[in-house]
């Protein structure tokens, strides 16, 4: 029996945060939502990630930070990320931080899912 | 003896950038300042720190905008990116956006100071702005409570050397609150409605450590974001001085010339030209205006025929009209729906650009219908004729005596106590329609007093002599 795939969600704006989850939890997937950086690393043992998708402009800690931490850990050097922001995905070049998918804000729902389900797990 | 450390230097001042702004606050906010901008949902509070903090990026700085509020960032950027202000490129590096909701939730005021502590000193922003002050407002137990919240940002702003703006979309007209009494600054942001019309205005009503420009000032939201109009009375400006010179500047007008002493009006004189609709007054000014030539270049501002329509009559009067249009400029505006201090500052922008020697205002009648000049009337007009003298420009106002079942807005005394000469123009019919010119007043020269009546010719109008009766 398969295990549905496990998501970890960072977001700080909390309605868009909820709005995803239950999408994503809709299509099958098991959502485990942060809403920084700091929060997503103290729940990445509960959470335990097929994929992380993490918004990019948080308090404290920044997404592309948070995923340069998760690369640096051998457990998610790995782990398949998709990046949402309402910046342009040009804001992240500087980082030189490796992602396999981008989203600019605002998105529509279906291209959100389509994404998500196009990602490898880990 | 004096070390010199009782000196306290002056506070660095933050330009807004923001177009009329700093006029108005003295040159920009204070550093370290902590600053409450106020407004009704949609008076444009969000928009002014955009531009504000865009300007301070663009100059080198560095802001972070922290949300209190439901409007997600992407949703910010979309309205954002239609003015000419927003560059995402700027963003995160240099404008850092961050939601501090799920801080106020879980931790209170103090999550948020917490936040704004930390975002404050990671990104060594210069300004922070703060948007959905009534939420922290809402969560707050106490008056007392939220005074310290404000206290407390203080205390970071001065300790980083970072300003900051508030946004509450409180009334602006509520009264006094807790956190008001706290901040070093307050700018309110309004609509006023002028029966269907409405104009947005700001009134700076607090700001300590300097002084700003009082009352209301209007302002337009644009494609290039906010632009504000400091009110023309308020506006610091050097008052004229040796302005008007007795040297004359051709009218135009064969025979009205001789007129005056000085062979036409006065350099850097203003006259208004009196009568009622259809005695000519637009056709002296036309004459007036087709005198420009580069190097005596003239402005005409116009409410009613629009540039094309003005050159057609000239033409047909057999004025010789100016081509280049480094002579002869037009700035035509619609009947009513302007503001006040946006026409006088796009008057005096345009002549200090063109370096144009003549002004014509066709007519009064178009200030006259704005909104808020009843309120301002003869005050705003001593402004502007006052800042066209200091520029020494010879300018022609027309003015329309309505009759006499219509009140006045701007009675001919008023408009005799603003200008250096005032013409009057009559219409009499007998047996066909007949105008007639006199010269009321001439203050800086000696004028032939008797009337005179305006022929048409075939190069323009002409001001012949009225045979006396007893002729």
């Amino acid at each position: 029996m398969t295990t549905a795939p496990r998501i970890l969600l960072v977001e700080d704006e909390l309605s868009s945060a909820e709005v995803l989850a239950l999408l994503l939890a809709d299509d099958g997937y098991e959502v485990t939502v942060a809403p920084d950086a700091r929060q997503a690393l103290l729940r990445l043992e509960e959470a335990a990630p097929d994929l992380l998708i993490t918004d990019f402009m948080m308090p404290g800690m920044n997404g592309a930070l948070l995923v340069k931490a998760l690369r640096d850990m051998p457990r998610y050097a790995a782990l398949p990320v998709l990046m949402i922001s309402g910046a342009p995905e040009s804001a992240l070049r500087s980082y030189a931080v490796p992602y396999q998918a981008f989203l600019r804000k605002p998105f529509s729902l279906d291209e959100f899912l389509k994404v998500v389900a196009s990602l490898p797990r880990a | 003896m004096s070390t010199g450390a009782d000196k306290t230097s002056p506070i660095d001042r933050i330009p807004t950038g923001v177009p009329g702004l700093d006029e108005i606050l003295g040159g920009g906010l204070l550093r370290s300042g902590v600053y409450i901008f106020q407004g009704s949902p949609g008076a444009g509070k969000t928009i002014l720190a955009n531009h504000i903090v865009h300007r301070h990026a663009a100059g080198g700085g560095k802001v972070v905008y922290v949300t209190l509020l439901a409007e997600s960032h992407a949703r910010l950027f979309q309205h954002m990116e239609s003015f000419s202000f927003f560059h995402p490129d700027v963003v995160p590096e240099k404008v850092y956006y961050v939601s501090a909701f799920h801080a106020l939730r879980t931790d209170g005021l103090k999550g948020v100071i917490e936040l704004l502590r930390t975002e404050m000193r990671s990104h060594q922003a210069g300004i922070v702005v703060l948007d959905g002050l009534v939420m922290a407002a809402s969560a707050a137990e106490s008056d007392e409570e939220l005074k310290l919240f404000i206290s407390d940002i203080q205390t970071h702003s001065t300790l980083s050397g970072c300003t900051t703006l508030l946004l509450t979309s409180e009334n602006a007209d509520r009264p006094v609150s807790a956190e008001q009494t706290m901040v070093d600054g307050i700018v309110l942001l309004r609509e006023r409605a002028f029966g269907v019309r409405r104009e947005r205005n700001l009134e700076v009503v607090k700001f300590r450590g300097s002084s700003t420009l009082r009352g209301n000032h209007s302002f337009r939201i644009g494609p290039q974001g906010i632009v504000v109009y400091p009110r023309l009375e308020s506006a610091r400006r050097p008052g004229p001085t040796d302005c008007v010179h007795r040297t004359g500047v051709s009218t135009g007008v064969a025979g009205m010339d001789a007129m005056f002493d000085i062979n036409g009006y006065a350099k850097g004189s203003v006259t208004a030209l009196s009568g009622p609709s259809g005695c000519g007054k637009t056709t002296l000014a036309l004459h007036f205006a087709a005198q420009a030539r580069p190097g005596d270049s003239a402005l005409f501002v116009g409410f009613y025929e629009p540039p094309a329509l003005l050159r057609q009559v000239a033409e047909t009067l057999g004025l010789r009209w100016p081509d280049d249009p480094a002579a002869l400029e037009f700035m035509w505006q619609s009947f009513g729906e302007n503001m006040l201090d946006e026409l006088a500052a796009g008057i005096l922008e345009r002549v200090a650009h063109g370096r144009h020697a003549r002004v014509v205002i066709d007519g009064a009648g178009g200030l006259m219908a704005t909104p808020g000049f009843s309120d301002r009337g003869g005050a705003f007009l001593a402004a502007l004729t006052s800042e066209l003298r200091a520029q020494g420009t010879t300018t022609l106002i027309t003015v329309e005596q309505m009759d006499t079942s219509r009140a006045l807005v701007l009675d001919s005394a008023t408009m005799s106590a603003l200008a250096d000469n005032v013409l009057d123009l009559h219409m009499m019919k007998s047996p066909r329609m007949r105008r007639f010119a006199t010269i009321r007043k001439s203050r800086v020269s000696r004028c032939d007093l008797r009337e005179r009546e305006l022929t048409l010719t075939p190069t323009g109008v002409a001001l012949v002599e009225v045979p006396n009766i007893g002729d």
